[in-house]
């Protein structure tokens, strides 16, 4: 989700990723708001950046490209498992916008997913930043 | 039971919001929040689904709407067409509703028959869905 003023910041946090490249996040009560109706998970704002901050520091894969459509801006997708079972993956997911000053958050949620269909961005070309030796997606 | 033939119908009760976030390029039709139980749940190549533990069904999400799933749907472009700027997201207005029905059934016969044929491949659905 986009970024907004930094006045306007009801959620505001930063973050280190497994790089040390510094990553702000600054979202308004509503797009807070808007965020959490969608993915309950995030709970707070406490427990959101705990996530972002695990998934970012020490993910198992992270993908950076274009999506498709938009040549504009390039993302870093973080993926982190947190569980995994033989055909199945618990993960988060953090997907960091580039096209600012600051590498900032634009969205994070977490699911299950069968191992095929988990990251997205391999059908886009995007290409591989980092990949835990022990991770199967 | 999860009961992935009745999305169209579970959507009309429920009153599913449909939201296009352009930013990210997300689709989502839902309940307008999803409740802190439910988790998503993906086991198909374009759809997650919004899944309670008691397995019912709260809403689909689709991650790169326009970029894939609508590039091989076209028909589906209409969706985001009819919808309104709310803030920062794009919203289909209850009185378009009526107008995309067709649209919205064929999006929830997809998902059923989808998981028909990854259920006929092998995927275990039961114990996929209700996995915590």
């Amino acid at each position: 989700m986009t970024n907004t003023n930094k006045d306007n910041c009801f959620y505001s946090d930063s973050f280190k990723d497994y790089r040390g490249k510094p990553i702000k996040l600054c979202w308004s009560e509503e797009l807070w708001i808007t965020h959490l109706n969608k993915h309950p998970e995030i709970i707070d704002p406490l427990h959101t950046s705990e996530l972002i901050s695990k998934t970012v520091l020490e993910p198992s894969l992270v993908m950076t490209g274009y999506r498709p459509g938009n040549a504009k801006e390039m993302l870093v997708c973080y993926y982190k498992e947190h569980k995994r079972s033989e055909s199945d993956v618990y993960y988060s997911k953090v997907v960091i916008g580039c096209s600012g000053p600051d590498l900032y958050v634009k969205t994070v949620f977490m699911g299950w997913a069968l191992y095929i269909y988990v990251v997205q961005e391999k059908k886009y070309n995007f290409k591989e930043l980092y990949r835990d030796k022990k991770t199967f997606l | 039971m999860i009961n992935i033939t009745d999305i169209f119908n579970i959507a009309k009760r429920d009153k599913w919001v449909m939201e296009y976030n352009p930013d990210l390029d997300s689709l989502y039709w839902s309940k307008p929040k999803i409740s802190p139980s439910t988790q998503l749940k993906k086991f198909l190549q374009d759809f997650s689904l919004y899944i309670t533990e008691q397995g019912l069904i709260e809403g689909l999400f689709i991650e790169y709407a326009k970029g894939n799933f609508i590039s091989h749907n076209t028909e589906y472009a209409e969706l985001i067409n009819k919808m309104v700027k709310v803030n920062d997201i794009y919203v289909l207005p209850q009185n378009k509703v009526k107008g995309v029905e067709p649209l919205l059934k064929s999006m929830a016969n997809m998902v059923g028959n989808e998981t028909f044929d990854a259920v006929n491949k092998g995927l275990d659905l039961e114990k996929f869905v209700m996995t915590r």
